[in-house]
């Protein structure tokens, strides 16, 4: 992780849209962000992943303005913002629940951050218009409605249109998906990136769902316990995971611990070689996911092979998910079902896996207690 | 715009300030109009006040010793039972139309048949408790405690369904079905699991009604006469008839400290009121 | 859905215990039509009882003072009540939980207590008895009805709604006037229904705090009927004070259920 940079700060290149340096904020006791610096580029679709409670509704809500930071400076566009209020600072925001005004139309929910804006009418109703085409809710079907009269995903698709209408510099989205159902969501997704690739804002996204983060973002900060523990693209993160907790946390992963000696970890069941610049004599743990294991005769040459027995067979359609014994602890292993000896499979069989060096997702040293 | 910046930079400067001018105007207001007569009344009822308003500011406790007596502990007594009775009352005629309304009917009535207990609920018994003279002029039943007791039931009756309706309103459905699948009867499973269940809207029904009956004056008044004595009737009669306001607020603190140790308890046990 | 025959007893109880209520109030209307004095007996349909109504000065002068304590009572209270209730939900102090008890108070007190320390409180001060005794009374009581209900309202609302007016560009004050006030109208219209209520037809508050010459028409209702004294014109006068408060009553009804 980077270490945290001194309290003054060097005005940031422009592509910056946002910037957070060393925001600490505490809840009583609880630390909800603890040191957080994050920078956010121009266009970029961002997100925020981490579990619940780790500390990404308050990031975001330190971008808007909505909660003051203890310590750390927020910088939008070039601008310390950190002491405006919401309404000073160039954003649009989505919000869990929407909060979509009951009282109001659609037209009226969209034309409100205009109409504070002092547009004159007839240049108001043709944004509204064009922010409704720009998430595929004709106007004349839905402009008078009011928000209990639309489905969950067209309160979704106004809350979008209503934020992004002032053009903000940084949309700012809090699991907007999180009330959908599961086929409207992943269609949700989609548009999403499309409504974010048209009209090129920077958007940020707080998702505990890892898959809606990989689909979409550019760039994903995973978040645990108020800290960064990693930013990176969908590929970094999930193929790269700087922390155990990040490979734990995005994708499966089998875990094993060992001593490392000479680019082997010395485990329970045997010695695995692994890629690392870890020195030697360390504990470690390796992280290795189940489509990376190979089985059967696809295992044969691997640098590291061994033999288990299979506990139990879980069809799940593509794929066949295998749980191995190996000595003590149990690996799980994703078979294609393509893969030619699939079919032969049976429980209690004693079959062969392997997977070169490299091939794990990461070899993290175990802190020394 | 700007004297709308300068307001509210105003209310983040000074918070405080802010807050005194927010919610002194209630409470000062309540201060003075509510509370200050309270004070003034333990202070008649310990003889601080005089004649003519003058404060003696000699101290006794004789109009305790007063409203202590065995006459106005019967009548204590007589307004606790007449109470109990009520209540008791309307809990049997309030339940089942209570689990009526929230379990059986039919759903496009249940707005109705909620507003039409409710409707009642907002006319100052005085007026009802009129309309009740009619009847019992009719049926020659005036200053009967009969007449006092279904006047009380009348009035009270809408203090007790509401709160049960909340509370059944609220039971879901579902665990009457588990409950019949698990092979209970109708019967078994309202008294194994409705019933135990309601109890927080029994309870809530209970102090809605108890307690305020305990001091009714408009009831027994109108209906009894001079033939049943409450201790509402009681502190009426002694401060408009015969003026003796040192015993009156005797009365009036042991009633309202009877009142509030009922509460207390109740809030003890049970926790919040509903309604 | 048919019913058991359980269920047949029970609707058939509720219509009877809906009866109990009701029927009382309906004998009042209809002998308030009566042209006869008789009770029980219906002889003809009738106006003249209302006509007596009308023509009666003493009651006209009540009913003027009943409306006129009514409505200053239910503004005042609501403007007081309103503004504790905003106080307490959104400002950032300390010792909120004891000004709320505080608030509480007058809702849980029994009503004759309090009448009658009002009284020995207005003898006390020296207050002249009349018009301005009773109002002040009723103002005191009201304030906590206002405040529960606003507050309840204000409680349950969403309070993103306010945060995203602000992310759309609204200050604090445009924010209140825009979302804050339209959201919590209905609470208080409410409030303010239940406030007139209260006032318009309450009888013990004033019967202690009132002095000669002022009189409401519930008071009115009260010496008339003493002793027994049921009649026509009494019954022609409760009906209208019961449709009054009925009508506010099924308003308020609408506007609650609405909501859900
Ligand atoms: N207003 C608040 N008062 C007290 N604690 C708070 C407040 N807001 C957040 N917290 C605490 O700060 C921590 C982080 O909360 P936050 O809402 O940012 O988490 P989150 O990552 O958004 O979680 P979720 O996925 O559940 O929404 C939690 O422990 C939470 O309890
Ligand atoms: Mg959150």
């Amino acid at each position: 992780m980077e270490m945290m940079e001194k309290a003054e700060y060097i005005t940031p290149e422009v592509e910056d849209m946002v910037v957070l340096r060393n925001i600490v904020k505490r809840f009583g006791k609880v630390v909800a962000s603890d040191h957080v610096n994050i920078e956010i580029k121009r266009n970029e679709f961002f997100s925020l992943l981490g579990p619940s409670g780790s500390g990404k509704t308050t990031l975001l809500r330190i971008i808007a303005g909505l909660e003051k930071p203890d310590e750390g400076v927020v910088i939008l566009e070039g601008k310390d913002v950190t002491n405006l209020p919401p309404y000073k600072r160039n954003i649009g925001m989505v919000f869990q629940h929407l909060a979509l005004f009951p009282h109001m139309t659609v037209f009226e929910n969209i034309a409100y951050g205009l109409r504070l804006r002092k547009f004159p009418e007839d240049e108001i109703k043709r944004r509204v218009y064009d922010a409704l085409e720009l998430v595929k809710m004709p106007p004349e079907t839905f402009a008078e409605r009011k928000p209990s009269q639309l489905s969950g995903g067209q309160q979704q698709r106004v809350a979008i249109a209503r934020a992004l209408v002032t053009q903000p510099a940084v949309l700012l989205l809090d699991e907007p998906l999180g009330a959908l159902d599961l086929k409207i969501r992943q269609h949700m997704m989609l548009e999403l990136k499309r409504i974010q690739r048209t009209v090129g804002t920077t958007f940020v996204y707080v998702t505990h769902d890892q898959g809606e983060a990989l689909v979409m973002s550019d760039r994903i900060a995973v978040i645990h316990e108020g800290r960064v523990e990693q930013v990176g693209s969908p590929y970094e993160v999930y193929e790269k995971p700087r922390t155990k907790f990040v490979a734990n946390f995005i994708g499966e992963a089998n875990f094993f611990e060992g001593t490392l000696r000479d680019g082997t970890v010395e485990t329970s069941f045997g010695a695995v070689k692994v890629a690392t610049d870890i020195p030697s004599g360390r504990r470690v743990v390796v992280s290795l996911r189940p489509e990376r294991i190979r089985v059967g005769k696809a295992a044969e040459g691997a640098e590291n092979v061994f033999e288990g027995k299979i506990r139990e067979i879980v069809y799940k359609g593509d794929i066949l998910i295998v749980m191995v014994a190996l000595d003590d602890i149990e690996i799980k292993v994703n078979v294609p079902a393509t893969h030619p000896e699939a079919r032969k499979l049976r429980e209690g069989d004693i079959i062969r896996v392997g997977w070169d060096s490299g091939d794990e997702a990461g070899v993290f040293e175990l802190e020394a207690e | 715009m700007s004297w709308m910046e300068s307001l509210i930079d105003f209310v983040r400067k000074y918070k405080l300030l802010v807050a005194l001018l927010v919610l002194g105007p209630p409470l000062i207001y309540l201060t003075v109009y509510f509370f200050a007569p309270f004070l003034i009344t333990i202070l008649y009822s310990f003889g601080f006040i005089g004649r003519r308003g003058v404060v003696t500011w000699e101290f006794t406790i004789k109009y305790y010793q007063q409203a202590l007596r065995w006459v106005y502990l019967k009548v204590f007594y007589n307004s606790v039972v007449l109470a109990a009775i009520t209540t008791v009352g309307s809990i049997l005629m309030a339940y089942p139309v209570a689990y009526f309304i929230a379990v059986k009917a039919p759903k496009k009535w249940k707005n109705l048949l909620v507003v039409s207990v409710m409707v009642p609920y907002w006319v100052d018994f005085l007026l009802r408790t009129y309309a009740l003279m009619n009847i019992f002029t009719m049926m020659k039943m005036m200053f009967t405690y009969e007449a006092v007791v279904i006047g009380m039931i009348y009035d009270y009756l809408p203090f007790m369904v509401l709160p049960l309706y909340a509370n059944l309103e609220k039971l879901d459905k579902s665990l009457l079905e588990a409950s019949y699948t698990l092979g209970a009867s109708p019967f078994k499973t309202f008294l194994k699991v409705t019933l135990p269940l309601s109890k927080p809207g029994i309870a809530s029904g209970t102090i809605l009604v108890f307690v305020p009956a305990i001091g009714e004056f408009i009831v027994p008044s109108m209906l009894g006469g001079v033939s049943v004595t409450t201790i509402g009737t009681l502190t009426w009669d002694l401060f408009l008839k015969f003026h003796n306001w040192w015993r009156g607020a005797a009365l009036s603190i042991l009633y309202i400290a009877v009142v509030l140790i009922t509460l207390i308890i109740y809030m003890r046990k049970v926790g919040e009121l509903e309604i | 859905m048919s019913m058991s025959l359980r269920d047949k007893l029970m609707g058939l109880y509720s219509a009877f215990v809906y009866a109990f209520l009701y029927v009382p109030i309906i004998i009042v209307i209809i002998f308030s039509f009566n042209e006869s004095r008789t009770l029980g007996q219906f002889t003809g349909f009738s106006l003249k009882w209302y006509q007596v109504l009308l023509e009666d000065k003493v009651v006209w002068v009540a009913f003027y003072n009943s409306l006129n304590v009514a409505v200053i009572t239910t503004l005042v209270s609501l403007f007081l009540g309103t503004l504790a209730a905003y106080g307490m939900v959104r400002l950032d102090i300390g010792g909120k939980g004891a000004v709320d008890s505080l608030l509480y108070v007058p809702i849980i007190i029994p009503e004759i207590a309090e009448a009658l320390s009002l009284l020995l409180f207005y003898k006390f001060t020296g207050y002249e008895l009349g018009w301005l005794t009773v109002l002040l009374g009723h103002i005191a009581f009201d304030i906590s009805f206002v405040y529960v209900v606003v507050r309840a309202r204000l409680a349950g609302f969403d309070r993103s709604l306010e945060e995203a007016s602000l992310t759309l560009g609204a200050n604090e004050v445009q924010t209140f006037l825009k979302v804050t006030l339209p959201l919590s109208m209905p609470g208080i219209i409410a409030a303010a229904l239940i406030a007139f209520t209260l006032s318009f037809d309450d009888f013990i508050k004033t019967a202690f705090t009132t002095g000669p010459g002022f009189q409401t028409l519930p008071l009115i209702i009260w010496s008339q009927s003493a002793r027994g004294g049921v009649g026509p014109e009494l019954n022609a006068l409760t009906t209208v004070i019961m449709a009054i408060s009925m009508t506010i009553a099924y308003i308020y009804a609408k506007l609650t259920m609405e909501k859900q």
